[in-house]
């Protein structure tokens, strides 16, 4: 398949993902968390795929760093505590870890 | 308890970092691998003799006829044999037949790497590296490597004729993201992002 499109697909999913993952945490402020998810997401997919790929090939430290790079947006867009920001993000970037592996498998 | 949690965590940490290293015959990440394997061009030119391979690492060997493209263990090295027809008996065919001192065994000057892995986003789908045997008599085997054809994921091939024997002929393509897309895909649009949750807060804090 066209690796473009690998990567525009991957960025969708990892968005609707995480966007169901933070409504179910949040539930209010329906198109605010939408946004939000997708300026996040769109930074950090890229970010994390050019690390993966072109400088430290480390899935684990690479996940764990857009875990906390997402906890702390999280923490500030939404306005909440870092504890449950940090939970949001460990859940939401656990399902898109575990969907990346099921996939590549 | 504290403590206990944060040396664990500590090790865990260190452990994470160093796993990296790829081990063994693994891929390493960020790199896919392709299919590859060698062939013979012009074995029917030698109706006497029967040619087989040897990768005496992992014991991997076999027959190789005309049209048969072989491969081997993916980081072994190969050697090829020729074996007089009546001499040969395929059941014969172990670990032990490609002995130092097998009479029957003519032994080729080449020796076969396999061709490895490339970068993920290469475009390279399948290498065929072609053989050909220039001289063969009873005691000896001349073969050289002649050229090789890459055949990319779109459906299309090129084929090179090798300029030396110790090198391999580059593929001429070897980057399936155009460049545009890497400067948008990563570069243009995680610094958007990054201003637009900025932006974000930043009006958040006038507006307070």
């Amino acid at each position: 398949m066209n690796l473009i499109f690998l990567n525009i697909l991957a960025l969708i999913v990892t968005v609707l993902i995480e966007f169901v993952i933070l409504w179910i945490f949040i539930r209010k402020d329906f198109f605010k968390i939408f946004l939000f998810t997708l300026l996040i997401n769109s930074f950090t997919l890229p970010a994390a795929t050019y690390f993966y790929n072109y400088i430290y090939q480390n899935f684990f430290i690479i996940e764990i760093a857009v875990f906390l790079a997402e906890s702390v947006f999280i923490m500030l867009l939404l306005e909440i505590k870092f504890p449950k920001a940090s939970l949001i993000s460990l859940v939401a970037n656990s399902a898109t870890a575990m969907l990346s592996f099921i996939l590549i498998d | 308890m504290r403590k206990n949690l944060i040396l664990l965590f500590i090790i865990a940490s260190t452990s994470l970092l160093f796993s990296q290293k790829a081990h063994a015959d693994l891929i390493v990440p960020g790199t896919k691998s392709v299919d590859w394997c060698y062939e013979i061009s012009n074995i029917d030119d030698y109706p006497n003799y029967v040619f087989v391979y040897n990768e005496e690492r992992v014991s991997d060997f076999g027959v190789i006829n005309q049209g048969d493209c072989f491969i081997f263990y993916k980081i072994g090295l190969a050697g090829i044999y020729a074996i007089p027809k009546a001499d040969f008996d395929e059941s014969e065919l172990d670990e032990d037949f490609f002995a130092e001192n097998n009479p029957k065994l003519i032994r080729s000057n080449i020796q076969l790497d396999p061709y490895g892995s490339v970068q993920w986003d290469d475009p390279l789908d399948k290498v065929v590296i072609t053989l050909e045997i220039l001289s063969l008599d009873p005691t000896s085997l001349d073969i050289q490597k002649s050229n090789v054809t890459y055949s990319y994921l779109d459906g299309t091939s090129e084929e090179k004729p090798f300029q030396s024997q110790d090198a391999i002929p580059e593929p001429s393509r070897s980057n399936f993201l155009p460049g545009w897309f890497m400067d948008s895909w990563f570069i243009i649009l995680p610094v958007t992002a990054i201003i637009g949750i900025g932006a974000v807060l930043l009006i958040r804090k006038y507006k307070k």
